[in-house]
């Protein structure tokens, strides 16, 4: 029971656990290298006003907490984890990290092809084919030129 | 005072009787049409393509270019945020809400046509305003300081509640949590390093835009893609509609978004982002059909894309009046001002009379141009962005790549892209409203540099500070918003 209590609250935890974790953090900036006189000096350091969002999340995720424990509010999630997801989130990912690494040209006609093969599995190879090569025209000839972008 | 109003008809006689610069004006809506659409681009990216062109023209064919980009891509935003759910440009996020609803209905047509006439309307409507207020713009502009700027935020902070849809607990996370991630990288103070883990790449913090492209756009690819099929949603292609009887519903939320929208762009480094999320608030607390909000309410995108455009209109003025950049777009259209010859700040009306009286006029005629260019090109946009979303998606993602690689430039820009995504599609999947989230995002490093500053400078005696007239003023708005917030929760918790 306490452990379907628990699992119930997980979302306002987490909150809860952030929460506690950016004010560790929020304490940890360095002062300002050049302070006023008076009691003021507090308020206007680094650290003043990530310290209060910090509290501030940290309330809330008590108030959610709370509310989930007593029934008032649920965890409502869309969907579940399958095997699609998994595909599409690390292609997505993938590119990503490969562009930052070695630039757009390859990665993003691989990405789109893939992609598109990946979601679009009954419509026909070459129309497929033929799309990816129109959107690597588009994204990778001409909003560059018109922009004058560098990508290549 | 009012001399600048006297030269009227030299700006007429400098601006619109040369073709050439009528072409430029066309030029510039076309190109900011194409950059506002796009995710990620915007009027910045627009203008700056411009800087090496606007140094060899004439002084009437560069502005009338920069002008033309500027406005365009001010109004287009809000069809790519109506049509798939990620605003071409920051300031067009709140159109997503209603937009993006309406769309959804199987209304994308309505939805862009709301869009542009808003935008028109916004641009024409501030125009008009700044026409007839501009002797007096810089002495009121001047009134605000850091402690003002600083409450303005805290006003914006006020309407989470209320943009956060059903969850409102859930909107305060967010919106906190987007003040926290603005806050990474040196402080606007004092250069204080903040969550930087020793990362160089945090230095500068998170860059909006990237944020933006990667909660509403990779997000949405995310979101979207998730699925075996994806929602095919009805939407009709074809020229954008409207429908007059809403419209003639709306005349008091149109004349209040433009007033809105006005007054924020006059104060400095507050901006068009704001503006529309301000906007929004004001015309979801007086309209009499509150509960429609989020669910497709024409009102919702009219008071977003009207308040965003005459912000964008306003928001140059102080600029030119003081000379003081309050956004990256200003800052741009400053450095074009120099290569053109024009000293912008105090001096400017007396060294360039008939100034301000030419730039009201260009932003005029560009709202109107942009009205017939968005309504023609807006039927191939319709087209192009309603085409199923399992062959649209790969695109959109790639295309918010090229848009985060283009703001900074570096390789770390896409991994911002990453981080950003990932977040909001979690954020969707959990029901954290995104819109409170960006709302924190863009506010968060004013609210904090702007207390941090007042305080600063009034350290020995911060009651002067509270006691400033227009500080007062708004204190007593906060005070009286608070307690109907609190009102209206209750009631809605009783309901």
């Amino acid at each position: 029971m306490k452990k379907a209590k628990l699992s119930q609250c997980a979302e306002g935890l987490i909150v809860t656990a952030a929460g506690v974790l950016f004010i560790i953090f929020s304490l940890k900036i360095r002062n300002n290298p050049i302070s006023i006189e008076g009691p003021l000096n507090g308020i206007v350091q680094a650290r003043f006003v990530p310290l209060v969002l910090s509290v501030l999340i940290l309330v809330q995720g008590i108030v959610l907490t709370v509310a989930l424990w007593r029934g008032k509010e649920q965890t409502e999630t869309v969907g579940g984890f399958h095997l699609r997801l998994l595909i599409v989130v690390s292609l997505t990912v993938a590119y990503l990290l490969l562009v930052s690494w070695i630039g757009f040209a390859v990665p993003t006609v691989v990405y789109m092809g893939t992609l598109l093969f990946v979601v679009n599995k009954g419509r026909k190879p070459l129309f497929l084919l033929v799309l990816t090569g129109l959107y690597s025209v588009i994204a990778l000839l001409v909003i560059p030129s018109v922009l004058n972008l560098q990508l290549l | 005072m009012f001399s600048e109003w006297l030269h009227f008809g030299d700006a007429v006689a400098t601006f619109l009787v040369d073709p050439m610069v009528w072409l430029f004006l066309l030029g510039g809506v076309v190109l900011g049409y194409v950059v506002g659409v796009i995710p990620g681009l915007g009027p910045t990216m627009g203008m700056a393509l411009c800087l090496g062109v606007v140094f060899r023209l004439e002084y009437a064919q560069g502005m009338a270019l920069l002008v033309g980009i500027f406005v365009a891509a001010c109004g287009s935003g809000g069809i790519t945020a109506s049509l798939i759910n990620i605003p071409g440009t920051p300031a067009a996020a709140a159109t997503c809400i209603d937009g993006n609803a309406l769309t959804k209905q199987g209304r994308g047509r309505e939805a862009v046509g709301y869009s542009v006439f808003a935008s028109v309307v916004g641009t024409m409507g501030g125009t008009i305003l700044i026409f007839l207020i501009q002797p007096f713009v810089t002495s009121i502009a001047l009134k605000f300081g850091d402690w003002e700027t600083f409450l303005f935020c805290i006003f914006g902070l006020l309407i989470c509640g209320s943009i956060a849809g059903d969850s409102r607990k859930r909107g305060w996370i967010a919106a906190f949590a987007g003040c926290l991630v603005s806050m990474v990288g040196a402080d606007g103070v004092q250069s204080v390093l903040r969550f930087t883990f020793g990362e160089p790449e945090l230095l500068g913090g998170f860059d909006s835009v990237i944020a933006m492209l990667g909660l509403f756009g990779i997000g949405e690819v995310l979101y979207t893609l998730r699925e075996k099929e994806p929602k095919r949603e009805i939407r009709d292609t074809g020229y954008p509609i409207l429908n007059f009887k809403v419209l003639k519903k709306n005349i008091l939320n149109i004349i209040r978004s433009v007033f809105a929208g006005l007054w924020i762009g006059f104060i400095p480094g507050i901006g068009e982002s704001a503006a529309c999320w301000f906007s929004y608030d004001i015309a979801k607390r007086t309209s009499k059909e509150p509960e429609k909000f989020g669910k497709g309410a024409e009102e919702g995108i009219i008071a977003a894309e009207v308040a965003d455009n005459a912000c964008s209109a306003g928001a140059l003025i102080p600029a030119l009046a003081l000379g003081i950049p309050g956004s990256s777009t200003a800052a741009i259209f400053l450095s074009a001002m120099y290569i053109m010859n024009l000293r912008p700040g105090p001096t400017l009306l007396i060294e360039t009379p008939g100034f301000l009286c030419g730039l009201c006029l260009l932003l005029f005629v560009s709202a109107a141009i942009m009205g017939v260019v968005s309504f023609l090109f807006s039927k191939l946009t319709i087209k192009i962005l309603t085409i199923p979303e399992s062959l649209l998606m790969p695109l959109v993602a790639v295309l918010c790549a090229i848009g985060a690689y283009s703001a900074t430039g570096t390789p770390f820009a896409l991994i911002q892209l990453m981080i950003f995504g990932l977040l909001g599609y979690l954020m969707k999947v959990y029901h954290y409203p995104i819109a409170p989230f960006v709302l924190g995002l863009l506010i968060g490093p004013t609210a904090d540099t702007s207390l941090r500053r007042a305080l600063m400078q009034y350290s020995d005696n911060v009651l002067q500070m509270i006691t400033r007239p227009f500080g007062l003023g708004l204190m007593v708005v906060l005070v009286l918003l608070f307690v109907l917030g609190l009102k209206s929760e209750r009631s809605s918790r009783k309901d």
